[in-house]
């Protein structure tokens, strides 16, 4: 017993050995540079560095609530981020329900390394390809125009520019998101099929009765696993892809953080904005664990 | 065997193998259609006439990329960063996986741990103080910063933890009954088991690596120090030279140099290749490793 | 023994006294300061830049290493190093200021980062060093405009900066149109607003360049992040529409007097709202690039699918250029757009100083800047190879900006001009040229290559392009045509009031700006009503306007 114990003690020490590299570059790369955060209470200045910058409480945030572009960048980020969450979540579901019914079996490989290929791109290289697609007189416009519709500026109406974002986002990932699924879909029981088909039971049937409560669980998981990334709307893909004509609807915290804080040298400003985006969603992304834990019997870690 | 069929789901198949053609179609016809565009000439780019295949045919755009010392530059700090990257991140994961996948009972602290990780991943103190640590540890235009910046992935953490998680518990009992330590199991058990996730985590940091730019764009301060996509982020999105506030006559007299679109598709397609040719190795890996590594039975 | 401590304290003395009058000596032989003197021993100076993916340089050069660090090294003593070198110079220069360490200098900063700098306190007080170690030449510049340098670069009498100085040329609205495309729809250049419409449309419908496609543009507009006007703060620059606001007598973005001679904004202003009405209609009518603000307007300029844009004289070097280059007969002509009925053109004034020149407060060897920025006023072809300067062009040399005299440009086409008209020769314009800016000799050489006579035919069929001289096109045709303008005089000036940016405007000016473009740009492109406008007024006056135009007005 003693020495079970003692192992025990051992084998934690050796844990905790481990760890070390993880926890060393957790110190030193995120948790130092979290001083920065003062500045979001300071009137920030360079020459005289954190310790010597005035202290201005919370007059960054006053000024923020006064802002009607802060408010703007708040309303483009939740839009934004909640239509790719629910289409994340249900146009992978359709096309992994879709390939799970295709009888030409022979297909699914090239479908799914096709499907899967867009994920592993950059949203450099992708905007790049969407700019050009895309553009006045590129082959998305042209085929417009064959259609006999009139060519559309999609990079200048900003009444299209998120739907644009949403809709590029969950081209880029609904093959990839539809791994889960394809896996959960294997996961149902065989059986269940079997007595279907004995009562009867046609494809849509068996898919409202069978496959759907099947992967019930794994819906409502995703759901709620991806509450956390509320106000995560895209940095890298809004960056590469909009333009002032769009600041309107396609302007999003991160976007906003960056320019504020760095191109117009606003540091303290623009910190104090990315300091409220963390506070809200380190608590939403806590509510989604607290979720998941209740509700599906899952924890996240 | 004979299947029977009704009428409406022999449309619905017809149906649904058009809608997955389509898809499929979707999804590689961008790439495709870059690839035109790198192989066609500039006047018919600039019209508009390119689409689905090239229209004077040349190769000037991959002859003048061969003589363009700071595209292979970029390529090779990129290289640099995928190799170093992933073996360190892949060893540092892989280490912290294994205690993290404890439950807090045997390793106390370890939900804290798990906690601690999860807060860094949200909060930061911004771009600027970032950018001032990394220049304090000395890291700007060095591959170690490239490497070090993202080099602990949480989510990739989770995922690996996760997996091992799913194994069997009483593989740890007996390894340890074998008189096996942690160190034994985890190198000589574990990590043969943790195969299908290690390739796919392999995978995410490798393409991770290779397709971030805004570290790169940040940290570096020499253009020789640029990886692969902040260069090419440079090139595409460029600062329009007619907005700059400081425009002379020399400025303008290069101005007369147009942007060259088909130049620019070659290189974009030269960056994805790495993608395109890494990624279908893998793939049969990273099914199993997303699968079992983010849903539990 | 108390003799000898003696004899040492003498000694010491003596040699202190020495070492003070040598040191005195040799002092005064430092401190009589040499604009374009060698400096004693190697000195390295530090600096930031922007990289120009299209720069050139000839064998065996770099951006490190090149003919004109070279000689800044072997006849200056003066060793550059590049302590950071981003084709995303802004940015580079955002961070570098945020970590509060400079480089020894930096160039072509905008007046935001400026600003910034001497806020932070990294900003040396250079008014001892440039006053020393200025150059006649460098001084000169600065004079011909002082009392607006002054007012920008100067706190408290103290200096902090060397501001750029363009000619006022380049502030002055160009009218660019292809005189065959207007033959060849039978219209003259247009005199106002309803003629301007008349040949954007028959540019549009009439097939100008005869290849029975409806492939043509009328006006062309900004392209993506273009803007829609020049303002107090950002000018110089292509595809526009100055002209069109002008007519309506509306300033947007400058600093105005209302009619009751009270300070306000000239974006907010009702004939604002007429100019941005007209804009949207000549849009709506299809007669605008159809891409504007979002699309690479410009190529439709190059690739000889439009004929008429508002930009500036140097046009010549840019898509005017592009265009002669895929087309050699395309014949552009500059004018300017007369505003009223007595034929004159308002032009908005701008600001001479568009970036500056910082030394940082630890720089050690401020004098070493002045003196390269007095060399490059001296003419950098008295110190490297012509052939290596033009492979290079002056932008490559490490203490580059724009740095010329007020009347700079135009006095080339006024010389140009009695060349053609038989009052001077080459030979003595060449000689009242020699002690001005080293361009106006090269540009009147290049052009007198190229023209033919008779000198009275301007258009592209009096030019000489063959061979070589293709490569000075641009030259020819910004000096020689583009500054038409500018010398035949019929325009005004509207100053802004101000193009300082007050206390409030460091913190709401990009905020307020950005309102402006935004609902602007909706407006002329048919996406938000003209109604808008009178929100925007509210909205911008609300958020920090009627602050800021207070301080203006103080």
């Amino acid at each position: 017993m003693e020495k079970i114990t003692k192992n025990k003690n051992l084998d934690l020490k050796h844990y905790w050995i481990m760890l070390v590299p993880a926890l060393i570059w957790l110190i030193m790369f995120q948790f130092v540079p979290m001083f920065g955060i003062m500045m979001a209470f300071q009137d920030f200045n360079p020459g005289l560095g954190f310790l010597g910058s005035e202290w201005i409480g919370l007059e960054n945030f006053r000024y923020m609530l006064e802002l009607s572009d802060v408010r703007v960048v708040l309303l483009n980020t939740l839009i934004i981020a909640f239509g790719k969450i629910i289409g994340n979540i249900i146009v992978p579901l359709i096309f992994a329900l879709l390939l799970n019914e295709l009888r030409q079996k022979y297909l699914v490989k090239t479908i799914q390394t096709s499907v899967y290929l867009p994920h592993f791109l950059s949203w450099v290289i992708l905007s790049s390809i969407m700019l050009q697609m895309f553009s006045f007189t590129g082959p998305i416009n042209n085929l417009l125009e064959f259609f006999g519709k009139e060519p559309v500026m999609f990079f200048q109406r900003a009444d299209l520019f998120r739907q644009f974002v949403i809709g590029s986002e969950i081209w880029k990932n609904f093959g990839f998101n539809s791994i889960i699924y394809l896996a959960a879909l294997t996961g149902i029981d065989q059986s269940l099929y079997e007595a279907a088909d004995i009562d009867g039971a046609g494809r849509l049937k068996k898919l409202w009765h069978v496959t759907l409560p099947g992967i019930r669980t794994t819906i409502v998981l995703l759901a709620i696993l991806s509450l956390g990334g509320i106000l995560d709307a895209g940095f890298d893909q809004v960056y590469n892809m909009y333009n002032p004509l769009v600041y309107s609807t396609g302007d999003i915290i991160d976007t906003y953080v960056f320019r504020a804080g760095l191109q117009e040298l606003d540091f303290d400003f623009g910190t104090a904005v990315g300091l409220l985006k963390s506070v809200v969603s380190f608590i939403l992304i806590s509510v989604g664990y607290w979720l998941a834990k209740k509700f599906v019997g899952y924890r996240i870690f | 065997m004979v299947e029977h069929r009704s009428l409406g789901s022999k449309i619905f198949d017809v149906l649904n193998l058009t809608i997955l053609v389509l898809a499929t179609l979707a999804c590689l016809l961008p790439i495709w259609y870059t690839l035109m565009i790198s192989l066609s000439e500039k006047a018919a780019v600039q019209a508009g006439n390119v689409s689905v295949f090239p229209i004077g045919f040349n190769l000037y755009s991959f002859e003048s990329i061969l003589s363009d010392p700071r595209f292979f530059q970029a390529v090779w700090v990129s290289v640099q960063r995928v190799v170093i990257g992933s073996i360190f991140t892949m060893a540092v994961l892989v280490l912290a996986a294994y205690p993290l996948s404890k439950s807090n009972r045997v390793m106390p602290g370890r939900t804290f741990t798990m906690w601690a990780f999860v807060f860094a991943m949200l909060f930061n103190g911004g771009l600027v103080p970032w950018f001032l640590t990394m220049k304090a540890y000395n890291l700007l235009d060095s591959i170690w910063g490239l490497v070090l910046a993202g080099g602990v992935p949480i989510f990739n953490l989770i995922l690996i933890i996760n997996f091992i998680k799913n194994l069997p518990e009483e593989l740890e009992e007996a390894a340890k009954i074998d008189g096996a330590g942690p160190w034994r199991y985890l190198f000589e058990v574990l990590l043969p088991l943790l195969k299908p996730v290690l390739a796919t985590v392999l995978l995410f940091t490798m393409v991770g690596h290779w397709n971030e730019f805004f570290q790169g764009m940040v940290l570096s301060t020499q253009e020789t120090s640029y990886p692969l996509q902040t260069y090419i982020q440079q090139l595409v999105v460029a600062t329009n030279l007619e907005n700059l506030a400081t425009l002379s006559v020399e400025q303008m007299n290069r101005l007369l140099k147009l942007n060259n679109e088909s130049l620019n598709a070659a290189k974009i397609f030269i960056a994805m290749i790495p993608v395109l040719i890494v990624y279908p190795f893998l793939q049969r890996y990273f099914v199993k490793g997303i699968t079992l590594g983010s849903v539990k039975g | 023994m108390k003799n000898k401590g003696l004899k040492k304290a003498t000694a010491v003395s003596l040699s202190l006294a020495l070492a003070v009058s040598v040191g005195a000596a040799l002092g005064s032989a430092a401190t009589k300061p040499d604009p374009l003197g060698k400096e004693s021993k190697l000195i390295t100076v530090t600096r930031g830049t922007a990289s120009d993916p299209n720069q050139k340089f000839p064998k065996g050069q770099s951006l490190e290493d090149n003919a004109y660090t070279r000689m800044l090294k072997s006849k200056f003593n003066i060793q550059i190093k590049n302590q950071f070198v981003a084709s995303n110079y802004a940015q580079q220069v955002n961070l570098a200021i945020s970590s509060g360490k400079l480089p020894d200098y930096l160039t072509n900063l905008t007046y935001t980062q400026y600003k910034a700098i001497v806020k932070a306190g990294l900003a040396m007080d250079i008014s001892k060093v440039w006053n020393d170690y200025a150059s006649q030449k460098s001084k000169d510049v600065y004079n011909s405009n002082k009392a607006l340098f002054d007012s920008l670069v100067k706190q408290n009498g103290k200096m902090y900066a060397i501001p750029s100085s363009n000619p006022t040329a380049d502030f002055l609205p160009v009218m660019w149109i292809r005189q065959d495309w207007l033959d060849n729809v039978g219209l003259k250049a247009p005199k106002n607003l309803t003629e301007l419409e008349a040949v954007a449309k028959a540019f549009v419908t009439k097939d100008p360049d005869g290849n029975g496609k409806a492939d043509t543009v009328g006006l062309v507009g900004p392209a993506k992040d273009g803007k829609l006007y020049q303002s107090a703060y950002s000018n110089n620059f292509s595809l526009h529409f100055d002209q069109i606001f002008s007519a309506y007598n509306s300033f947007p973005g400058m600093w105005v007097k209302d009619s009751k001679g009270k300070v306000t904004y000239g974006s907010i202003q009702p004939q604002t709202k007429d100019a941005l009405t007209k804009v949207a209609s000549l849009y709506k009518k299809g007669l605008i690039s159809k891409d504007m603000l979002t699309g690479k307007t410009e190529q439709a300029i190059a690739n000889n699918k439009a004929g008429l844009f508002f930009g500036t004289w140097w046009n010549g070097f840019a898509d005017v250029g592009n265009s002669w280059k895929n087309d050699k007969n395309a014949n552009w002509q500059a004018f300017s757009l007369p505003s009223g009925s007595n034929g004159v053109f308002l032009a908005k004034g701008g600001n001479a100083a568009q970036s500056f020149t910082v030394i940082s407060k630890n720089a050690k060897n401020p004098q070493a800047v002045i003196k390269m920025l007095n060399i490059f006023k001296d003419g950098l072809s008295k110190y490297v190879s012509e052939e290596d300067q033009t492979t290079m062009g002056d932008a490559a040399y490490p203490m580059y900006q724009t740095f010329s005299m007020a009347s700079g440009p135009a006095m080339v086409r006024e010389e140009l001009v009695k060349i053609y008209k038989g009052q001077k020769t080459q030979a003595q314009v060449n000689a009242y040229f020699k002690n001005y800016d080293a361009y106006q000799n090269q540009a009147i050489d290049k052009i007198m290559v190229s023209k033919t006579k008779p000198y009275s035919n301007e258009s592209i069929s009096g030019f000489d392009f063959s061979g070589d001289k293709a490569n000075d096109f641009g030259w020819v045709w910004s000096f020689g045509i583009g500054l038409k303008p500018y010398v035949d005089g019929n325009f005004k000036w509207v100053n802004s009031v101000s193009y300082e940016k007050t206390k409030t405007m460091e913190k709401r000016w990009a905020n307020l700006e950005k309102l402006e473009y935004e609902t602007f740009s909706k407006i002329v492109t048919g996406q938000a009503p003209v109604s808008s406008f009178d929100t925007f007024v509210k909205k911008w006056k609300a958020e920090g306007g009627d602050t800021i135009i207070k301080e203006i007005a103080n």
